[in-house]
């Protein structure tokens, strides 16, 4: 009897999305250190977890000086090792939402039966590069605009602006970082609720929906009327 | 003649959390028309076992009285009527007991109709009529309780054949695991050929519960008919 041979024995991903800033000025005040011991945690965890209902993948894209692929969407507990990221040159944050687009439109690489993807961008400066179009089309293309995007601002000269319009979860606005602990602090709270996220009921369901608030409207054609 | 299989199982998830099986399934068969239908109740809901048991009753009990030539937009306007007064008469609130829809809708010369709210997959051996949203993420879903627009739903008709001879109707929790839709759909209804639908339901439940994908949590529901079936 052969029906299990249609069945997919790779199981349903979970993405994390790392695009991380590591222009020169990370270096300073232990930021790159408590990034790299942080995401080093992050993925121990994730790699850890039990009772997950979705395998946690990971990728981590960095922006420093240029921008590169620094580990390819990897399941985490296949990560032996993540090499240490390096703190160096300018914030090219454009050509990071380039390969971010890239690689969340791979379907190849991120097929439909993965889970809704978590983006996480993080930065403590503004980008030096011509990054608007980039952005705009990362954040605004279709798979970009279905993920949970979180965005962390690190320090004094952070570009909120960007990290603001990057953020697209109203129940977790802008993380500001003042020090290398809050990197660590806000890593934490990403765990946890990725963890959270892969064991829950509904991993296929990841807002909560409240139909009450849903404006009234004038119904239209399409539209039933049903009064409910 | 005509055959039906149809079984549900529920998910490891399910099962560890001790709730019960959120998918629903049934159907009808009379002299002139049939029905096979599969909703699955949406996870986090409190009330998602109820709402998709409710849909199953409520879609059955308005099929069974309406006009087979009927416009698809005013049946689906009476069963998700049907389905909000049931549950009004329980004091459960729509947004609580949320559910996909998959039906398809038939006569014994073999051409039937579906409508489709939500995920899951329709299909017959040779045509898959569920919507393709490649861009679309296997979480994002919606259903009877947070739709209100015919937009949202797939319709459409179609006919069996010899040449392709059965339509299947199945949940997420198994779609979205299974590679080939129109393949297995084959596969399943040949192997049902010869088979008694008992035989048939118990290698499903068998195959469910030992489902080869890994971390897999769903329930995992289909619906089949099989036309000019021997056994």
């Amino acid at each position: 009897m052969t029906l299990k041979k249609f069945v997919a024995n790779k199981p349903r991903a979970l993405p994390v999305i790392i695009l991380a800033d590591t222009s020169g000025s990370m270096s300073i005040d232990g930021k790159i250190n408590s990034l790299n011991q942080s995401l080093k945690d992050m993925i121990k965890s994730f790699a850890q977890e039990a009772r997950s209902r979705a395998e946690i993948n990971v990728a981590v894209i960095t922006f420093g000086g240029q921008a590169e692929v620094h580990l390819n969407l990897t399941p985490a507990h296949q990560i032996e090792q993540l090499e240490e990221l390096q703190a160096t040159g300018g914030t090219p944050l454009g050509q990071a939402c380039l390969l971010a687009k890239e690689l969340i439109e791979n379907k190849e690489i991120l097929p439909s039966r993965s889970y809704r993807p978590v983006i996480i961008l993080l930065s403590d400066g503004h980008p030096t590069d011509n990054y608007s179009l980039a952005f705009n089309e990362l954040i605004n293309s279709d798979r970009a605009k279905k993920a949970t995007r979180l965005a962390l601002s690190i320090g004094a000269d952070a570009d909120d602006s960007v990290l603001g319009d990057f953020n697209n979860d109203i129940e977790a606005p802008l993380f500001y970082a003042k020090n290398a602990s809050d990197i660590h602090r806000f890593f934490r709270a990403v765990t946890m609720s990725v963890s959270n996220h892969s064991k829950s009921q509904a991993p296929n369901e990841p807002m909560k929906l409240d139909f009450a608030e849903v404006a009234e409207g004038e119904l239209v054609e399409d539209d039933f009327d049903l009064d409910f | 003649m005509l055959k039906l299989i149809k079984t549900s199982v529920i998910g490891p998830g399910h099962l560890s959390d001790n709730l019960p099986n959120q998918d629903a399934i049934g159907h009808f068969i009379s002299n002139e028309y049939w029905a096979i239908v599969v909703c699955d109740g949406m996870g986090s809901r409190i009330h998602a076992d109820i709402g998709s048991i409710i849909a199953i009753q409520s879609i059955k009990a308005v099929l069974k009285k309406s006009d087979f030539d009927a416009p698809s937009k005013t049946v689906i306007a009476e069963f998700y009527q049907h389905w909000l007064n049931t549950l009004k008469q329980r004091a459960i609130k729509p947004n609580d007991a949320v559910t996909t829809v998959l039906i398809a809708w038939g006569d014994h010369q073999g051409h039937f109709r579906f409508f489709q709210l939500g995920d899951g997959v329709i299909c017959t051996t040779k045509t898959n009529y569920t919507k393709t949203l490649i861009d679309e993420f296997s979480n994002l879903t919606t259903g009877l309780g947070l739709s209100k627009q015919y937009g949202d739903w797939t319709v459409g008709h179609g006919a069996l054949s010899a040449q392709d001879n059965a339509i299947l109707l199945m949940t997420d929790g198994i779609s979205e695991d299974i590679t080939e839709h129109c393949d297995f759909t084959e596969a399943l209804a040949t192997y049902s050929s010869n088979r008694s639908p008992r035989r048939v339901k118990k290698h499903l439940k068998d195959m469910f519960v030992s489902w080869p994908t890994p971390f897999h949590t769903d329930d995992k529901s289909l619906a089949m008919v099989i036309l000019n079936d021997k056994k």
